[in-house]
């Protein structure tokens, strides 16, 4: 998963800006922040910032079967929202997707968004750009923990876009 | 990620806007390509397009002034530290064309939204603000947020045009100074980060245009993405060169130990280049007392900005962004102030009503010496005036920034008092502008830079700190004008072409090799393949524009001055002691250089050259 230290965070989106890159459509490359799958976030005092990045819902107790994510929950398309059981990662179909949005509103962490009519989230790059563009090193490639999880959905709630 | 296939513009967004403010009519047109591969953008750019249809004779304040916003082709692209955004106007604090840009994160949102400039003219009836989301582009009715601070009006207009999209809403705006016409007001991305120099949130205000919103969703085309990518590895080579460590930990203030080592660090209006109380303003200062966390502008990976807060045992209170190094100056050593709470109160203050740190603290200090001199009296000002009152200081910034009492004529500028009070001399500038924090006596090239920049004594039109400080490739002796001439001539030009791409200066002036670097970014981004020559071309052609523009208005080598202090009164102890800038020699050798004629105009012949019609 793409693991966030909000200490480190400098706010200034150089993790936007490649995984828009990595995302651009039509052979051309743009810098491009509206179709990035992660996006920053500052409060209201300029004094935290949170880079809202999918961190996959994870089941919470080992052995339990996996609770669907919101954003799967809410989407009205079968088969469109899925999650892969080896590796947990929760993907969006992009040819069946319908634009509707409600996965978008459905994420109470602000990590899924609207690109040029889908709704697009992290899915977990193989070599994530956004984690070798990150000049702070606030941004990680790392397994996550359930103290992680719940420190990190915390500050997705408060710290919003 | 494959290359894109040079498909369409890359770098620049191919359109920009025209907004006559007197008749409310909006107008788009394609960027003027032609004028673009010559003078490529922003600073470059604007400064054409000023000098083709400004009627350059008129009142800096009336409604036939320009004020033209833009970004470069490289701004936001990741061709290192590109966050930038650029103002250019005529200055009603020199009377000349000036350039004044910032970063923070509205000119992402201005550039996204698919604009390379936006060109005001005219003046609103009653308070206006431009909206842009992407396409939709109108003017609205600012009164309610007339006399806001900068800060304010940042949070009450996200909130009023993008209730749902705040964080993806940027702003850029004047505080009550600029609607004050202060001719050192500035203009203030996201509420604290100032394109602050040479008065242009003056013009501003004197266009009745409050603020720009902007939201932006589109992309900018990148020619050779791969090649961008190596931003990367040249921001973590800046980080990790022996000035970098230190510029990543402390940010600009780490210069008051590294000037204030050589005696530059200007002090008590210039007389010194050492400030005793040194160690209570440094970055360590800053650290132990106000710095709450780190902060970058968009699309920078150096991170230089500081979020800071006054303490609550302080007797001032607020936060914000900064102090800076310049600001640690110009309200610090030069007004032999060592109250850090205080200089970050008046950083804080002219943050919010939009004005600039430099000029405002080189017109206190102008003040204080001329109070010392007995030409202006406690009973004209309200109060005394001494050197080391920090309540004196911050109650006259208040007083500049609202326009009352003294502050209404403090407001006017260091120059215009210094000479309303018959003592011209104690005006540490040229052209009207206040020096920022390089004392010339000490390093004799920034003289010469400071003398014969468009726009007085402003810092970002070059600076040879990199050489004459920081030995950048390698070291060069800053107390003589031995081959100042031509590094001046190299690092203005060079900075001219940094500048007009669309960036921030600072990596530049950590490497080794900039123009190297930047042509690489530049013809990454563009998809072409200018050699050194050409793009080294390109800035110098920028800079005799601008020389043009201020030639045409009667300035000439007369105009290339520096203070009486700097060339005349001996540096004091320390390192340069005894030392004065020798201007008049080295202004012979660089007008050579420059191909312009002994009185400082360029000649037909290099004008020509340039392609300079």
């Amino acid at each position: 998963m793409i693991v966030f230290e909000q200490e480190r965070c400098t706010y200034c989106h150089l993790c936007t800006l490649y995984c828009s890159y990595t995302f651009s459509k039509g052979g051309v490359v743009e810098a491009r922040p509206s179709v990035a799958r992660i996006r920053v976030a500052q409060n209201e005092d300029d004094t935290i910032y949170a880079a809202h990045v999918c961190f996959q819902c994870p089941v919470q107790e080992p052995g339990l079967p996996r609770e669907a994510a919101s954003c799967l929950k809410a989407c009205p398309v079968e088969n469109c929202i899925t999650r892969n059981p080896l590796t947990n990662i929760v993907a969006i179909n992009e040819e069946t997707c319908i634009g509707c949005g409600k996965c978008v509103r459905a994420c109470e962490y602000q990590a899924v968004f609207l690109a040029d009519g889908k709704a697009v989230k992290c899915e977990v790059c193989d070599d994530p750009l956004c984690v070798k563009a990150c000049a702070p090193k606030a941004l990680s490639f790392a397994e996550t923990d359930e103290a992680y999880i719940e420190n990190i959905a915390q500050l997705y709630k408060e710290v919003r876009l | 990620m494959s290359p894109s296939s040079h498909s369409g513009l890359c770098g620049w967004m191919g359109t920009i806007l025209r907004v006559n403010l007197t008749t409310g009519e909006i107008k788009r047109e394609p960027t003027p390509l032609d004028k673009a591969r010559m003078y490529i953008g922003a600073r470059g750019l604007g400064t054409k397009i000023l000098y083709d249809e400004l009627d350059i004779t008129c009142d800096p304040l009336s409604p036939e002034n320009m004020l033209i916003f833009l970004t470069g082709p490289l701004t936001l692209t990741l061709g290192l530290s590109s966050g930038r955004s650029t103002v250019i106007t005529k200055s009603p604090l020199t009377g000349t064309v000036c350039s004044s840009n910032a970063g923070g994160s509205f000119p992402a949102a201005f550039k996204t939204a698919g604009y390379d400039a936006i060109i005001f003219t005219g003046c609103a009836e009653k308070p206006v603000y431009l909206s842009i989301n992407d396409d939709n582009v109108a003017l609205k009715d600012a009164s309610a947020y007339w006399g806001m601070t900068t800060v304010e009006t940042d949070h009450a207009l996200k909130q009023t045009v993008n209730p749902k999209q705040c964080s993806e809403t940027k702003t850029s705006c004047i505080g009550p100074a600029g609607e004050n016409l202060v001719r050192f007001a500035g203009i203030a991305n996201d509420g604290h980060r100032l394109a602050a120099r040479s008065g242009v949130g003056a013009v501003m205000g004197s266009k009745n245009l409050k603020a720009i919103v902007a939201r932006g969703t589109k992309g900018i085309k990148i020619a050779e993405p791969e090649e961008l990518l190596r931003s990367n590895v040249m921001a973590d080579h800046i980080k990790t060169m022996e000035l970098g460590v230190v510029f990543e930990e402390f940010g600009t203030p780490l210069f008051v130990d590294v000037l204030g080592a050589v005696n530059a660090m200007p002090t008590q209006n210039f007389r010194a280049g050492f400030f005793e109380d040194g160690d209570l303003i440094s970055g360590g200062a800053m650290y132990d007392r106000v710095i709450v966390r780190k902060k970058g502008c968009v699309a920078c990976a150096l991170n230089c900005a500081r979020n800071t807060r006054l303490p609550s045992d302080s007797k001032f209170k607020g936060r914000g962004d900064g102090p800076e190094y310049e600001t640690l100056y110009s309200f610090g050593s030069n007004l032999l102030i060592n109250d850090l709470d205080a200089i970050t109160k008046m950083n804080y203050i002219c943050n919010e009503m939009g004005m600039d740190t430099i000029d405002a603290g080189v017109t206190l200090s102008a003040l204080m010496e001329l109070y010392e001199m007995g030409l202006v009296s406690a009973e004209e000002i309200g109060f005394p005036f001494e050197w080391r009152d920090a309540e004196a200081a911050v109650r006259m910034v208040e007083m500049i920034a609202h326009a009352e009492g003294f502050g209404v004529e403090a407001g006017k500028g260091g120059r215009y008092l210094a000479q309303k009070y018959g003592a011209p001399q104690v005006f540490m500038g040229s052209k009207g502008q206040g020096f920022s924090a390089y004392h010339p006596r000490a390093m004799v090239g920034q003289g010469l830079l400071f003398a014969t920049s468009p726009e007085g004594g402003n810092h970002t039109t070059g600076n040879t700190i990199q050489r004459e400080i920081n030995g950048i490739p390698s070291p060069m002796n800053p107390l003589t004008g031995e081959g100042k001439p031509a590094l001046v001539k190299k690092n203005q030009d060079e900075t001219a072409f940094i500048e007009a791409l669309g960036l921030c200066v600072f990596p530049y002036m950590f490497l080794e090799n900039g123009l190297e670097v930047f042509t690489e970014f530049y013809n990454a981004v563009v998809g072409e393949k200018y050699s050194l020559a050409e793009t080294y071309r390109m800035g110098e052609r920028i800079f005799n524009l601008e020389r043009m523009f201020n030639a045409r208005l009667g300035f000439t080598r007369k105009d290339d001055y520096l203070p009486p202090r700097l060339t005349d009164e001996p540096h004091p102890e320390g390192v340069g002691e005894g030392n004065v800038v020798p201007l008049q020699a080295m202004l012979d050798e660089y007008y050579e250089l420059r191909g312009w004629s002994a009185d400082g105009i360029p000649t037909a012949e290099k004008l020509s050259e340039l392609g300079i019609a």
